[in-house]
């Protein structure tokens, strides 16, 4: 009997101390029986959606800018600040260690993880019965981001590991390295799946997400990258011939902050001001003058400005650089005012942009794109909240998808011969309608000048909007069928000359901090700096020795 | 057998073998016996010597007996000394004076207490009056310092509130907190020890070893110091009043005037060729107006008061024990500051001789203003003003009338101390309450149960100003308010049975069982509002705020316990010693089926002094033990709550012609569902001698304590994508292991007017690392690249960079240090730039060539206590000493070369390198540094953090003859008089964290020296 009660009071204690340590978690979602209404399958996306360009500036938004700096759009500027990982990008001396490279990659990384899993938890949800055309849109909207992240990746890294979905710790020892080929084929082929379920438009409540167009345009892009010009028109073609977007009439009004999601736009960075939240855009920030909240970093070089005003591109060229250069006496000073322009490019907003605000950098010119003016600011501007500037991002406008048709064209009836259209009617049409907005006259050209005149042109159209990295890597020269690159940076190329030897910008060269950022920047580039290597803290797992 | 059986055998023989001899006639003498706090002492046995008269003292002390003078009267008590006086007179009084040693010492062990004598692990005892003597500490643990061989305590800061580290023999995972647990009067009370007022102290007891410390189970990794607050005891009553007042004082360090400040950021630019860029002219030096910042921000001195008084006594039936005590502590700035009031009743109930009953209560009150930081005191601008002109100060705030710095983007420091006026005040009230019912039955059982709870309120109010100083740069546009309220509520109940019982006299032994369990949960919330309409100071509340309210709040199961434990202590005829103890933890932190952890110890002990053979013929060895134990312990510190779970986090985009927020979720953390407790293994031998009835005490100990499944964050590739930080997820991976050895050597005096004693030890810790994951290694401090660097094998935390060989002196120096084919390998060099070494000779310098460039673990700590007295003098003094630990000196990078235009220390103008032979150590000032002097991570960094530190000083007389009081004292203090040290820093104690210890970051708020006079009374 007592053995009984003995046993009986134990019992108790063990079942009693079971219960006392099942402490559930409070407070916080976790992803047990996840994904069972629509509204979790909806709300999982919103961090797909905003994993492309992240919260925080040095995750991803700040390695875009790095990487421009070793354009010949731009130079590292803010000389008294920049770290050596900065430096690193600037002027071709990447190492795999670099602080600000992983990030990118992780992060892009963190979002196709992100991508799987809502991939998976959609594949198994019983919302598939309760509401199949939400859930249908949504596994497209997850492809579509996921494509972006991995064409974002294949752009930069020469081959990457491959994963479409989640995976243990035992799973990720079988993954190795997949070459460029094959990323492309998951990216296109993501891009085609997404394209068949997503719509055309939303109700102005969703305006934002993804829509067929934009993954159009995104297939012309991806097929671009690989030379398949005839899919690549095809589908500009689509987006164009769709009257969904037109050209914005002031080439100004493009970057306007208080043009969201204008006429000309197809896929953009959504923001806005949100005190709890960082949905914001840190480039106006991370660009912006020193003295004017700004951390100065990718300022734009006088070869930029110069190209415009080669071409006479006055529009554009205030469309796209604040240059503390005086117009009037063509000449710069030191202490004269900066002019910023209005969108239209024509009246001066900001009579008296005080020069000293521009301390600090290599070339005293601001990104126009990314600036804005005072009476836009939100209040707490610059101060804590750099990372909640309520400035959309444009990720593909009409503008850049015109001169990729263009660019298409002229493969197609130079390189493949399969074109049943002319020179003219790329000059007459795509670039006609380019240059005409900007008050510019057609392109006189054919053959090879013809396809440097539509670089030019996608140079000039696109300055500061974080393409040129892009393109100097992925355009080939006619001559060489090397990239540009080639032909920009190395101790012959045309920027490293230029500054070494022709340059007489009184910023560039003889201010007291021309010194600060050498001026033979580029010369160590050489054959393959025009990829990034993979982070040292990966390449050990994927067999990379650098 | 014990003394006191012995002492009770030998008056019990006497009495018998006397008893039928017929009294001498004589006189009768009668007297008063009283204690060392002159107290009446009643049973006092009082014995004519070789005769049979005997008398004990009654309850007022009074005694009388029939003897013949010039016979000898000898006193006896249990834990006094034998006094023998010879009959002069009728009339004898005495005042009894206490053993110096009492055998009879009790010493706390988890769940229980046992004869000092039994104790067969590692524990040190220190006294309440030890700790005591230092009132100026506001947390005990700071006087702990130099006391215990193999605890190291690192005072690192001496600003209101700070807190020391405290390592008990080495660390045991690289992360979580370092400290060990405490436990007062056999409640958990975390791992900080700031709510208790050291007054309230009777003992410390610190359980270095595992076979100590195992049956504290997994919390136990660290140590265990066990508290003993003070009890009532029968027939005793005391009122103690305790004051204690105290300045405080930091020594200025040396920094630059306005003119050297100007000569050296000149100089950065002549020497970067930028001459015409200048910032100064000759004219401007010339004329130089230096604001000394530290003199403005800091008062000469500052109050530290410390103010006791305590009731104690008790009857039969009833004890108590009550203390009241009122800390304060500001800082030296005009804002900061800490003050604690605690009162603490201890209650006991004797129903019968079976059954106890006590109640311990403890409330407290804390409030606290944050100290701002000392680095900007130095780095700021001397050639600033503190405020704008006046004309530019029409129509600004109290906050916005400061000067932005001239030259560099320091923050104006009067500024932020204007801020820190207003902008932080935190309060905390808290209370422990502990009950325990004690029950004796079937005469050799006991049970006990014990509950205890602990409530706390923390409120921290924040409110940010609005201001401007420099609108870009040094401003807050928006006033902002906020107030976090953090809600602790715990319990642990603990439920002990124990055995006690020798069997034919030899075989002693003493089990214990029992069940514990324990939960504490925080609740928090958390509230911010912007844009309050006025900087009035009875508007800086949350409901004034007109604009982006925010609020947050959950709750969080801070501990969740479940354990079963056991311990058997056995020992034959006290010379033979074996314990076992067990501990079997649940913890909520582990997925179910790695819930449970079992952890064990024993140690064995062979009391040799106890044997016939040293008893008899060696009888100068009062002492002579060894002893040794094994033990795991565990550990589950670094781990939160959730790490077995895949969780998601809120995360906002945007969508909308309108832009509407849209909050939806992202994965924050995968799950690793195979965690599991970090296990510490832990062996140690040590040994005790006592000569000369312990006058001279040697003692000694070797450890080893390694740690296996070590929690770390095992960081998987980036592109598994996984969510968490750096794709790091926690899992039990590593292995470190700290070996060392201790030494404490002793010796007192206490016969006659002059008492002294003296204690030395020294402890040597080395903590390695076995594994780490990933195979390593380990990195750590980051300071534009990472600082220290732990690999397998190796010391853990070892600074990590480029070794120099002086600086180049010429052109030709620098010609000559090339690669094999005669290339430069420092082609950006200028004569005045460090030479950095080529260790691997490939020609380049690069990272190949870093190497470990120092360690910041010192290879040996050492404490020395002297204490002396004559009459009613008394003297007591501290050293420290810390040997062997190299410090990594950011400070350089700033006060050592000015950059970010910050200033210097003074003399830095002189000592850098201006010319061939005028410095081989400090680089030439230059403001491009092209040859990243400064900019590579190399041993111009690295210090020599030897040092020796007086501890305090005291000097105090005590009243003998009073009145009305009981021996009143007064003594006068010196806290951290002198400190021997080479390091040209701040101060050279410093901790971080395991792997980041001995970096000096330059912020730190070192300890002052403390001028401080106190008074004991007793009534």
């Amino acid at each position: 009997m007592k053995k009984t009660i003995y046993i009986l009071v134990l019992a108790f204690l063990v079942s009693a101390c079971q219960k006392f340590l099942d402490e559930p978690i409070r407070g916080v979602q976790t992803v047990d029986n996840y994904f069972t209404t629509s509204d979790e399958c909806e709300s999982f996306l919103i961090g797909c959606y905003q994993g492309m360009f992240q919260d925080d500036w040095w995750k991803i938004q700040f390695v875009y800018l790095l990487n421009e700096t070793a354009t010949d759009d731009a130079w590292l500027s803010n000389p008294t600040q920049a770290e050596l990982d900065y430096k690193n990008f600037s002027q071709f001396q990447m190492t795999p260690q670099n602080d600000y490279l992983y990030p990118f990659w992780e992060y892009m990384y963190k979002n196709i993880f992100q991508c799987n899993m809502a991939l998976e938890g959609y594949a198994d949800s019983p919302v598939k019965e309760t509401d199949p055309d939400l859930l249908m849109r949504l596994t497209g909207e997850a492809k579509f981001i996921r494509a972006y992240c991995y064409f974002e990746l294949a752009k930069n890294f020469r081959e990457l590991p491959i994963l479409t979905s989640t995976m243990t710790p035992e799973e990720l020892n079988d993954v190795g390295l997949s070459s460029q080929q094959e990323v492309y084929d998951l990216i296109i082929s993501d891009l085609l799946a997404a394209s068949k379920v997503v719509p055309e438009g939303y109700p102005s409540t969703s305006l934002g997400r993804v829509t067929k167009g934009a993954i159009w345009a995104y297939l012309s892009k991806a097929y671009l990258y690989i030379e398949n010009w005839k899919a690549s028109k095809l589908y500009a073609d689509s987006v164009i011939n769709s009257g969904i977007y037109s050209l914005e009439p002031v080439f100004g009004d493009i970057w306007d902050i208080n043009n969201r999601n204008g006429a000309e736009s197809i896929f953009e960075l959504q923001t806005s001001y949100n005190p709890n939240y960082e949905t914001g855009n840190s480039l106006p920030i991370l660009s912006g003058g020193r003295e004017d909240h700004g951390w100065y970093y990718c300022a734009p070089s006088s070869h930029l400005e110069n190209a415009y005003l080669e071409a006479g591109d006055i529009i554009r060229l205030r469309a796209t650089i604040i240059t503390a250069y005086n117009e009037e006496t063509a000449e710069a000073d030191g202490v004269g005012k900066a002019s910023v322009y209005d969108t239209d490019g024509t009246t001066v907003a900001v009579s008296s942009f005080d020069v000293s605000r521009l301390r600090d950098s290599k070339s005293m010119r601001i990104n126009r794109k990314f600036y804005i003016l005072p009476e836009d600011r939100m209040e707490s501007y610059g101060h804590t909240d750099r990372n909640r500037i309520p400035k959309n991002h444009i990720f593909m406008r009409l503008g850049e998808l015109m001169l990729n048709r263009a660019e298409a064209m002229w493969h197609m009836i130079h390189t493949t011969g399969e074109a049943s259209f002319s020179e003219g009617d790329i000059i007459n049409g795509d670039l006609h309608e380019i240059r005409n907005r900007v008050d510019l006259p057609d392109i006189n050209s054919s053959g090879d000048q013809l396809l440097l005149d539509i670089y030019l042109e996608r140079r000039l159209e696109l300055a500061g909007e974080l393409k040129r990295w892009d393109d100097i890597r992925r355009s080939k020269h006619p001559n060489d069928d090397m990239p540009l690159i080639y032909h920009i940076m190395g101790s012959g190329g045309s920027f490293v000359q230029y500054n070494t030897q022709e340059n007489t910008d009184w910023w560039e060269t003889q201010s007291p901090y021309a010194s600060a950022e050498p001026n033979n920047k580029g010369i160590d580039f050489s054959a393959g700096k025009e990829w990034l290597p993979i982070p040292a803290h990966d390449a050990g797992y994927l067999g990379v020795i650098h | 057998m014990t003394l006191k059986k012995i002492k009770y055998l030998h008056s019990l023989i006497i009495l018998i073998l006397c008893s039928h001899i017929v009294s001498a006639q004589g006189i009768e003498v009668s007297g008063n016996v009283t204690d060392e706090d002159r107290q009446p002492m009643p049973g006092v046995n009082i014995l004519v010597q070789g005769s049979l008269q005997g008398a004990v003292s009654d309850q007022d002390g009074n005694y009388s007996l029939q003897a013949n003078m010039n016979d000898s009267l000898i006193f006896s008590f249990i834990g006094y000394k034998d006094a023998i006086v010879a009959i002069q007179s009728e009339k004898i009084d005495m005042q009894m004076e206490p053993e110096a040693v009492t055998l009879e010492e009790f010493v706390a062990i988890g769940y229980g207490s046992i004869r000092k004598q039994d104790v067969t692990s590692s524990i040190t005892t220190i006294k309440g009056v030890e700790i005591n003597k230092i009132q100026t500490n506001g947390n005990f643990t700071q006087g702990l310092q130099g006391l215990a061989a193999g605890v190291q305590v690192f005072n690192t800061q001496g600003s209101p509130g700070a807190t020391p580290t405290v390592i008990i023999r080495g660390v045991t995972s690289i992360n979580g907190n370092p400290n060990p647990m405490y436990v007062v009067d056999g409640i958990p009370i975390g791992r900080n020890v700031n709510q208790i007022n050291s007054n309230d102290i009777e003992s410390v007891e610190i359980l270095k070893d595992a076979s100590a410390t195992a049956i504290y189970g997994t919390q136990a990794a660290n140590g265990v110091i066990l508290i003993t607050t003070k009890k009532g005891q029968m027939g005793r009553q005391e009122f103690n009043v305790d004051l204690n007042f105290g300045m405080q004082h930091l020594v200025k360090p040396e920094i630059a005037g306005a003119k050297e400040y100007m000569l050296v950021q000149n100089e950065k630019r002549f020497n970067a060729g930028q001459g015409e860029y200048a910032l100064f002219s000759q004219e401007q030096i010339d004329h130089a107006q230096t604001t000394d910042w530290w003199n403005e921000a800091m008062r000469s001195v500052a109050p530290v008061i410390n103010a006791n008084i305590g009731f104690l006594g008790g009857t039969k039936k009833f004890r108590y024990s009550l203390n009241a005590g009122y800390y304060t502590k500001q800082s030296q700035m005009e804002v900061g500051d800490w003050n604690r009031f605690t009162t603490r009743l201890n209650t006991e109930v004797h129903f019968n001789d079976n059954i106890k009953y006590g109640l311990n209560f403890n409330p407290r009150v804390e409030t606290w203003h944050n100290t701002p930081d000392i680095w900007s005191l130095i780095s700021m601008d001397p050639t600033t003003p503190v405020y704008r002109p006046e004309e530019e100060q029409v129509g600004l705030n109290r906050y916005s009338v400061f000067q932005r710095s001239y030259n560099n983007d320091t923050w104006n420091p009067m500024g932020t101390i204007e801020r820190f006026k207003v902008n932080n005040s935190s309060m905390l009230v808290g209370m422990d309450v502990n009950t325990y019912l004690n029950i004796r039955f079937l005469k050799d059982f006991i049970f006990n149960s014990q509950v205890g709870l602990n409530f706390s309120s923390l409120m921290e109010d924040n409110y940010d100003p609005e201001f401007v100083i420099d609108e870009g740069k040094e401003s807050n546009l928006e006033s902002s308010v906020s107030r976090e309220v953090n809600n602790y509520y715990g319990f642990v109940w603990n439920n002990t049975i124990s055995y006690l019982k020798t069997f034919a006299a030899v075989h002693n032994l003493n089990v214990m069982a029992g069940i514990v369990a324990e939960k504490g949960k925080n609740r928090d919330l958390w509230g911010y509002g912007k844009n309050i309409p006025s900087d009035y100071e009875y508007l800086r509340y949350l409901s004034a705020a007109t604009d982006k309210f925010s609020a947050s709040g959950r709750d969080r199961i801070e501990i969740g316990l479940f354990s079963y434990l056991g311990r058997a202590m056995y020992n034959y005829d006290e010379r033979y010693y074996v314990n076992v103890s067990f501990r079997r933890d649940g913890s909520y932190k582990f997925p179910e089926e790695n819930r449970y952890a079992n952890f064990p110890a024993v140690s064995l002990a062979w009391s040799a002094h106890n044997e016939d053979f040293i008893k008899s013929y060696v009888s100068w060895i009062s002492r002579l033990r060894i002893s040794g134990g094994w033990g795991q312990v565990g550990n589950q510190q670094p781990l939160d709550e959730s790490v077995f779970l895949t969780t998601l986090a809120k995360i906002a985009y945007v969508y909308g012609e309108d832009p509407q927020t849209v909050v939806g979720v992202y994965a924050d953390q995968i799950a690793n569902s195979d965690i599991k407790w970090e296990t510490v293994e832990d062996l140690s031998l040590a040994f005790d001698m006592g000569f000369l009835d312990d006058r001279i005490l040697f003692s000694g100990a070797v450890f080893s304590k390694k740690t296996k499944d070590m929690i770390m964050l095992k960081s998987f590739p980036f592109y598994s994508g996984y969510p968490n930080f750096e794709s790091m997820v926690w899992t039990n991976i590593g292995s470190i292991k700290s070996n060392g050895f201790e030494l404490t050597a002793g010796y007192n005096d206490n016969e006659g007017d002059f008492k002294w004693n003296i204690n030395i030890n020294f402890t040597h810790i080395e903590t390695r690392a076995i594994s780490l994951a990933d195979g390593g290694p380990y990195y750590d401090g980051w300071w534009g690249d990472y600082l220290t660097k732990t690999e397998e094998g190796g010391l853990v935390g070892q600074f990590w960079g480029y070794e120099t060989n002086g600086l180049f002196q010429n052109q030709a120096e620098i010609n000559a240090h090339t690669d094999e084919h005669g290339n430069l390998m420092q082609p950006n060099a200028k004569p005045g730039d460090v030479r950095f070494v080529d260790l691997n000779n490939d020609g380049i310098i690069d990272d190949n060539d870093k190497t470990y460039i120092g360690s910041g673990q010192p290879d040996f700590t050492m404490g020395l206590n002297f204490s002396a007295s004559y009459k009613g003098f008394d003297l007591s003094l501290a050293l420290y000493a810390s040997v062997g630990a190299d410090i990594f000196n950011t400070t350089k990078w700033e006060w050592g070369w000015g950059a970010n235009n910050s200033n210097t220390y003074a003399g830095v103008y002189e000592e850098a390198w201006h010319g061939d032979g005028t410095s081989n150590t400090v680089p030439i000032l230059d403001l491009n540094d092209y040859n990243q002097n400064y900019d590579k991570i190399s041993d111009i960094y690295i210090d020599n953090g030897n040092f020796l530190k007086v501890r305090y000083i005291q000097f105090g007389y005590t009243f003998h003859k009073s009145k009305h009081l009981k021996d009143p004292r007064i003594y006068f203090n010196v806290d951290n008089p002198f400190v021997f040290t080479n390091y040209k820093g701040l101060d050279p104690e410093l901790y971080g964290t395991v792997t980041t210890q001995s970096i000096d970051w330059g912020s730190n708020y070192y300890n002052p020296i403390i001028f401080s006079l106190g008074l004991n009374l007793k009534f």
